[in-house]
């Protein structure tokens, strides 16, 4: 390109100032997308390909009510936006769709169930989950 | 030197298109900045694919920058370098609103926080591109001769410009609608006959506005010489480039990847295309 056609419309004012402003704004976009995809780099496995699985699972009673408290794991770090959960106390049954922001590894989650007798143990499954 | 260079070379001559963008880019974008939807957008999303939706909406700037300088010296170096300098500041602005509207958890995590920051510094950086090349006063920014008239200009450039204003319009209505569910439900309950009826009252409404309202500038779009220049050609092509901003705006920023059927991805691109092609129109008239 000539140099007339690359002459700025601003021409009058500070050569180094213009220059200046252009590479500090060129730094900027380049820091900030180099950042970017250091932080969820393409080439770094997705373990949510493995399947979010459920963790610790932990019960409390509320009156009538009975609380299961789980944690969901291997959720991965970019993919997985919703998770179906199976959760089973004796003939009572619920499932519930957890949806999280994928900014850690785990993520904890309760289920409310009523008419379910003391002593009962809770089962608590995976049985779907979407990626976008 | 006399008082008048002495004047063009104050820095603040140099600093005034970017004091100009910075007023532009909050004024354009701040109903986008104060929606919440648009903060969660970065939540989900690959870094590459974010990257990649902020390449496009630069080579937009690009070419909103290049069909728009006032002065026949700004050429394509200017129009880039322009549009690097308006997505640094888009970048500085949404990083500095995420925080002082709290949405910026100091405990979270540093890619979310870049990727929102990212994806809210587009629409700024739209809005600095438009008050940069269109709102500044004329002359105030250098001299040299001002650009030819539009008839005097190549045919192909009259062409680029309506599609780089219509593709400026499209995106700039069409970024606080494509996040929302509405889209996808409208999509999903809609018949096949109210997608006709939408595909006709786009096609409609953008040719009632280029051509048969009497807004601004409408003689002179008849008269531009250029391939795609006359009433019906235009609004075609309006329609078109409609499309295909609305279902890269539904692609990344809305349902489209997570749709099960190819009808219902056209559905949702048809739905969006209505106010975007109005937003092409819009832009196509006032600059």
């Amino acid at each position: 390109m000539s140099a007339r056609s690359d002459r700025r419309p601003e021409q009058a004012a500070p050569r180094w100032l213009e220059r200046a402003i252009f590479w500090l704004s060129l730094l900027v976009v380049l820091g900030v997308a180099s950042a970017l995809v250091l932080l969820d780099p393409p080439w770094r496995p997705d373990t949510v390909a493995v399947a979010p699985k459920v963790g610790s699972v932990a019960v409390t009673r509320d009156q009538q009510a009975f609380v299961v408290n789980y944690e969901l794991e291997n959720l991965g770090t970019a993919s997985v936006v919703q998770v179906q959960v199976q959760v089973t106390a004796g003939d009572q049954q619920v499932e519930q769709t957890i949806a999280y922001l994928p900014n850690g590894s785990k993520q904890r989650a309760s289920a409310v169930l009523y008419g379910v007798p003391a002593g009962t143990r809770p089962e608590v499954r995976v049985v779907g989950y979407q990626m976008p | 030197m006399s008082d008048t260079t002495a004047r063009a070379t104050r820095p603040l001559e140099t600093l005034r298109p970017l004091i100009r963008s910075l007023c532009g880019g909050f004024i354009f974008s701040i109903p986008i900045i104060y929606t919440m939807e648009m903060w969660s957008l970065g939540h989900n999303r690959p870094a590459m694919q974010i990257l990649a939706f902020v390449a496009l909406s630069y080579l937009v700037a690009v070419g909103l920058n290049y069909v728009s300088g006032f002065r026949e010296a700004y050429g394509w170096g200017c129009a880039f370098k322009d549009a690097v300098e308006t997505l640094a500041l888009g970048i500085a602005v949404s990083a500095v609103m995420l925080v002082l509207l709290g949405v910026a958890d100091a405990n979270g995590s540093a890619k979310v926080f870049l990727s929102q920051v990212m994806m809210l510094a587009i629409p700024i950086s739209i809005g600095a591109s438009l008050s940069r090349s269109q709102l500044g006063e004329k002359g105030a920014d250098g001299d040299g001769p001002e650009k030819p008239a539009e008839d005097e200009r190549p045919g192909w450039h009259n062409d680029l410009k309506d599609l780089a204003l219509t593709a400026f319009g499209g995106v700039f209505l069409g970024f606080s609608v494509a996040p929302t569910e509405e889209i996808l439900l409208i999509a999903t309950q809609g018949r096949w006959w109210q997608a006709l009826g939408t595909i006709a009252l786009s096609l409609g409404i953008t040719y009632l506005m280029l051509f048969e309202a009497r807004f601004v500038g409408e003689s002179q779009r008849l008269e531009t010489p250029g391939m795609f220049q006359g009433a019906w050609p235009e609004t075609l092509v309006t329609y078109a480039v409609s499309l295909g901003i609305s279902a890269y705006l539904l692609w990344f920023l809305g349902d489209l990847p997570l749709v099960p059927s190819p009808s219902q991805a056209i559905a949702m691109t048809i739905v969006l295309a209505l106010p975007v092609s109005m937003g092409g129109a819009v832009a196509r008239m006032i600059l």
